[in-house]
């Protein structure tokens, strides 16, 4: 019986643990969108020395998180969410308020996906 | 390349201590639950071991979950034979008293050539001798004969029967087994005597020495 107990502690320690990734990983995902936000706003009232400077420390941080992202994410969604960064890094330090709304949509979505994939809920189980 | 040697490394040692963990079985003789972990765990280790874009941890949660699992299940069956039925499923009787149970043998899929395939491998071909063939539920057929078609045993045959000896190796390639040794009440000292009997120098020149409980040798060299 101590064997059945010790697996069944370990799949209820598995689970808890994977509960405590979902909460990182919207942690994470919420900090860097407001981040990235922030960086938007700042380039959408016209101040781009702030959007760059708040765009880069955002892009930092992303790829500060590497230790975690590349043990718990697919690293063709670490890739698609990199890209997207440095597309709206790309159009904030072009000045381009226009194509930086639709690369400031694209890393939010990019980001979100990030969280929704991790959730518990049907369409992610399905 | 690097990462894939490593991950392999990995995953080797995670699959062989969950699957020695989860018992001593033959792969011919798993229960189906068993053979369904079986065959999830090695599809779920090709896939990260394949594309190493894929974390190693999405392998290795699932065979972790399917090791708890399995061994949960395995406990619970062991108390509840409800849960047992349901899991492994029950013994089908196939032949009773020399006759096909037709309805049974179309109930677990059995055919008749797979029937007799079975039978031939147990040295019978001849049904109507069976008095029982019993489809366990790993698969494979138990037969009980007929008293009529059953071997005489010693007992029945009034004939005394030598008492049943296990030998024991004593030497395995050179190697001498002192636990062997002491369960059979013998020494290093009585082992060199024994091989100097034979003309042996040493047990670096044995290839295989047995004992068995009777006290009878065998002794075959490297040389043969």
């Amino acid at each position: 019986m101590k064997k059945e107990i010790v697996a069944g502690a370990l799949l209820i320690l598995l689970f808890a643990g994977v509960l405590i990734n979902i909460r990182v990983t919207e942690q994470m995902v919420r900090s860097l969108t407001d981040e990235v936000t922030e960086a938007y706003k700042s380039a959408v009232s016209g101040d781009f020395d702030s959007a760059r400077q708040q765009i880069d420390a955002a892009a930092e941080h992303w790829l500060s998180l590497d230790g975690y992202t590349h043990i718990f994410i697919r690293h063709s969604e670490i890739n698609s969410t990199t890209e997207a960064f440095f597309q709206l890094k790309t159009d904030i330090y072009a000045e381009d308020a226009g194509a930086a709304a639709g690369s400031y949509g694209l890393l939010k979505e990019t980001l979100n996906s990030l969280m929704t994939m991790e959730q518990i809920s049907i369409g992610s189980i399905f | 390349m690097a990462i894939i040697f490593i991950r392999t490394v990995i995953l080797y040692f995670a699959i062989l201590i969950s699957m020695r963990l989860m018992g001593k079985r033959q792969l011919g003789e798993l229960e189906i639950s068993e053979f369904i972990v079986a065959a999830l765990i090695a599809d779920l280790a090709a896939t990260p071991l394949q594309d190493i874009g894929i974390p190693l941890l999405n392998g290795l949660l699932p065979i972790a979950i399917m090791f708890c699992l399995e061994i949960i299940i395995a406990g619970l069956n062991l108390k509840c034979i409800r849960l047992r039925k349901f899991t492994y499923g029950k013994p089908e009787i196939i032949i009773k008293n020399g006759k096909i149970d037709r309805e049974k043998m179309q109930r677990n899929r059995f055919t008749i050539d797979e029937l007799m395939q079975e039978l031939r491998a147990q040295g019978q071909s001849d049904a109507s001798q069976i008095a029982y063939a019993v489809l366990e539920t790993n698969g494979q057929l138990s037969i009980i004969l007929k008293s009529d078609s059953q071997p005489a045993t010693a007992g029945q045959l009034s004939v005394a029967g030598q008492d049943e000896c296990y030998a024991h190796i004593i030497i395995n390639d050179g190697r001498i087994l002192d636990n062997n040794l002491r369960l059979l009440g013998r020494d290093r000292r009585w082992l060199v005597n024994e091989l100097r009997r034979r003309n042996i120098s040493g047990a670096e020149d044995v290839y295989i020495l047995t004992l068995s409980d009777s006290g009878s040798i065998f002794c075959q060299t490297r040389e043969g």
